[in-house]
């Protein structure tokens, strides 16, 4: 009986070592920013994807707010070990947990006219015909439609256990209540800035103000497609 | 016009004579009241102008009071949030920002017929410590209030070495990834219903193999797949100590391990214990209670996942060893996972055999089925009622188990009702063969 034992544990090292000796050769844990993009480049996966991918396999999704940079790091590490989830999708996911918890720290009101913009007195007006349409859809997809669902209805593979549920940008009648100026705040500073449901975070520390027109313009034009 | 001169000049005269002989004060006296009085209005002015400088010293002071305190308020707070990340950055280990403490737990209510109603609760919080960036270790104690004592357990306590980005290492006691109830699916705010599968003795008793966790290592990892969207598969490999055997003579009397609902496979109080005819007994195997091993013979298991769309994961697991000398055992099992939407399945099966005390073998095989449906589609004018409506989620779950001389199987309904995401509230009745039937109900909670 012995000896099965000993071929168990030298099966198990044989095992562990062929992993191991496979992966050194390969990256090592630790990655910038900038592999880290690439990862994601390759992936075409945004964190956002593969947050509402990975954890909602098993559970409901917990909202970004719910806790701070480091404990977001620990816990996803645990569901790195749990899930099986790939480092590199482990490491986006993180990424884009530890940019929404928190609102961006600006003030709320657009006070300065961007090049792309113009304010006539409190109403915000974009300047649709210099946003890049293209440009909003892609980062539509990459950060907005987890939740938002790629139609737009609110349907995304995040929003199951999401209450309220998400908006559905595709109604126009609805979309067009917004004015321009509400959603450059609801989408750079989050869903509790305009007394809408917290689960929304703010973008502000993901992308900047052209880019969140662009995503706009797109909106703009998603629920006109209806 | 000279008498006229002169006659004025007269008058004048007399009215000086009137005045100074009607007014008893001296001219002396009046210059020195005016005096009196002039410095009098100096003073006051003085006065004036000294509490005017006083009054604005003394708001500047109060200003630069709340200055000097907002100033050291906030050097205070940049001095303390400096010197912690001073202290971080060289001595990590005494990063309290690597710390955190989450957990679950939830109170249960149920009644099996013919046994007295009862009330239940269990409390699991998990301790995280970051030791450095890819050092973790994570510690699980379960309290369970249960007849008449506080059972302690301890489920998780590892450490996780985060070697490089396909191989983590963990050692210590961990849940077992056989299958994927045990590791991702037992804690009460993430399982849809009040009671485990009947395969991990749900009913509190039976069962193929209790919710596994053992002490050993383990090495796993995952990697993303170029296949489709969000293909991937995932790894674990680990040595045990594993089973220890549970024998019953004829007399339906213990001869080793412990009587655990939570760990023993054994059969129920009272079941005839299966002769096999060459004057062996029948053998159960008690998992997760080898805590200090009875022998030198370890167990080796693993499970491979595949997920050929993020969505769906099927996977294979594999656990065999020595319970004790020539008490061999082996033990296989399949899962499946889908989601889609509000829509969660999930498929087990298990088939395990081991040696038999004296001769023969033990065959249990089991499987369930479970599906959920989140009431998340469904639109509805009002707000609070189509909130109420969007937390609902109905659950079914089917089991059956093949035990030695008998089988158990249980069609079970339920309904979850999610007050928050990890806050369920669960109803369900378990409709048993084998077992009595069951009404349950749960408040479950995450955090």
């Amino acid at each position: 009986m012995k000896k099965y034992t000993l071929k168990k544990i030298s099966l198990f090292l044989g095992l562990l070592l062929m992993v191991v000796s496979i992966s050194l050769g390969d990256k090592s844990y630790g990655q910038g920013e900038m592999e880290l993009k690439e990862e994601l480049k390759e992936s075409e996966l945004s964190g956002a994807d593969l947050w509402s991918q990975n954890c909602s396999r098993c559970h409901n999704v917990r909202s970004p707010q719910e806790y701070n940079d480091a404990q977001w790091n620990i816990i996803v590490s645990h569901m790195r070990v749990i899930g099986g989830i790939p480092a590199a999708q482990a490491r986006a996911i993180t990424k884009f947990l530890q940019e929404t918890n928190d609102p961006p720290p600006q003030p709320i009101a657009p006070t300065s006219a961007d090049k792309t913009t113009e304010i006539t007195g409190q109403e915000l007006i974009l300047d649709a015909e210099n946003a890049d349409v293209i440009n909003g859809k892609a980062l539509y997809k990459r950060n907005c439609a987890a939740c938002h669902g790629t139609s737009g209805k609110g349907d995304g593979p995040a929003a199951v256990s999401m209450r309220p549920k998400p908006r559905d940008l595709a109604d126009e009648e609805y979309m067009q209540t917004l004015s321009d100026a509400y959603l450059l705040e609801v989408i750079t500073y989050g869903g509790a800035s305009v007394d809408k449901s917290p689960l929304m975070p703010g973008w502000g520390n993901v992308m900047d103000q052209k880019e969140i027109i662009d995503i706009i313009v797109y909106l703009q034009g998603l629920s006109k497609k209806k | 016009m000279r008498l006229n001169n002169s006659i004025f000049i007269f008058l004048l005269i007399i009215s000086f004579l009137l005045v100074f002989a009607l007014n008893p004060v001296s001219a002396q006296d009046t210059d020195g009241e005016l005096k009196i009085l002039k410095e009098e209005i100096r003073r006051l002015n003085q006065r004036v102008e000294d509490l005017e400088k006083q009054r604005a010293e003394e708001k500047k002071m109060v200003e630069q009071v709340i200055r000097d305190q907002e100033e050291s308020q906030e050097q205070a707070s940049t001095s303390i949030g400096s010197y912690v990340d001073e202290r971080i950055q060289k001595f990590g280990i005494f990063n309290t920002s690597k710390t955190l403490f989450t957990g679950y737990g939830a109170v249960g209510f149920n009644k099996a017929d013919g046994n007295p109603s009862t009330f239940s609760a269990v409390f699991a919080p998990v301790f995280h410590y970051q030791l450095y960036k890819n050092l973790h270790v994570i510690i699980e104690p379960e309290f369970e209030l249960e007849d008449d004592e506080l059972e302690i357990g301890l489920e998780i306590g590892e450490i996780d070495f985060f070697l490089n980005d396909y191989v983590t290492l963990s050692a210590g006691k961990i849940i077992l990834p056989f299958n994927v109830f045990s590791q991702r699916f037992h804690p009460t705010w993430i399982n849809k219903m009040p009671s485990r599968p009947i395969i991990y003795g749900g009913h509190d008793e039976g069962g193929i193999v209790p919710v596994l966790s053992d002490i050993g290592a383990q090495v796993s990892g995952g990697f993303a797949l170029n296949m489709f969207e969000g293909s991937k598969i995932n790894y674990a490999f680990y040595l045990v100590n594993g089973p220890r055997i549970e024998s019953e003579d004829d007399h339906g009397e213990e001869s080793g391990g412990d009587d655990n609902d939570e760990t023993t496979t054994t059969a129920n109080e009272g079941d005839e214990p299966e002769e096999n005819g060459n004057g062996g007994t029948q053998t159960n195997l008690v998992f997760g209670n080898n805590f200090t091993d009875i022998n030198s013979n370890k167990a080796f298991g693993g499970r491979i996942g595949l997920l050929p769309v993020w969505n769906w994961e099927v996977g294979g697991s594999l656990m065999f060893g020595d319970a004790e000398d020539d008490i061999n055992f082996f033990m296989y099992g399949f899962d499946t996972e889908y989601q889609y939407r509000g829509l969660l399945v999930l498929a087990e099966f298990i088939h395990l055999k081991n040696d038999n005390v004296g001769s023969g073998e033990t065959k249990k095989t089991g499987y369930y089925a479970q599906g959920s449906y989140r009431l998340s589609d469904i639109s509805i004018e009002n707000r609070y009622l189509g909130g109420f409506i969007n937390g609902l989620e109905p659950v079914f779950r089917y089991g059956k188990n093949y035990l030695p001389g008998r089988d158990e199987e249980q069609y079970a309904i339920g309904l979850d009702w999610w007050l928050l995401s990890s806050v369920p509230l669960k109803i369900a009745y378990e409709f048993n063969d084998g077992l009595p039937d069951r009404v349950l109900l749960q408040w479950a909670f995450g955090f």
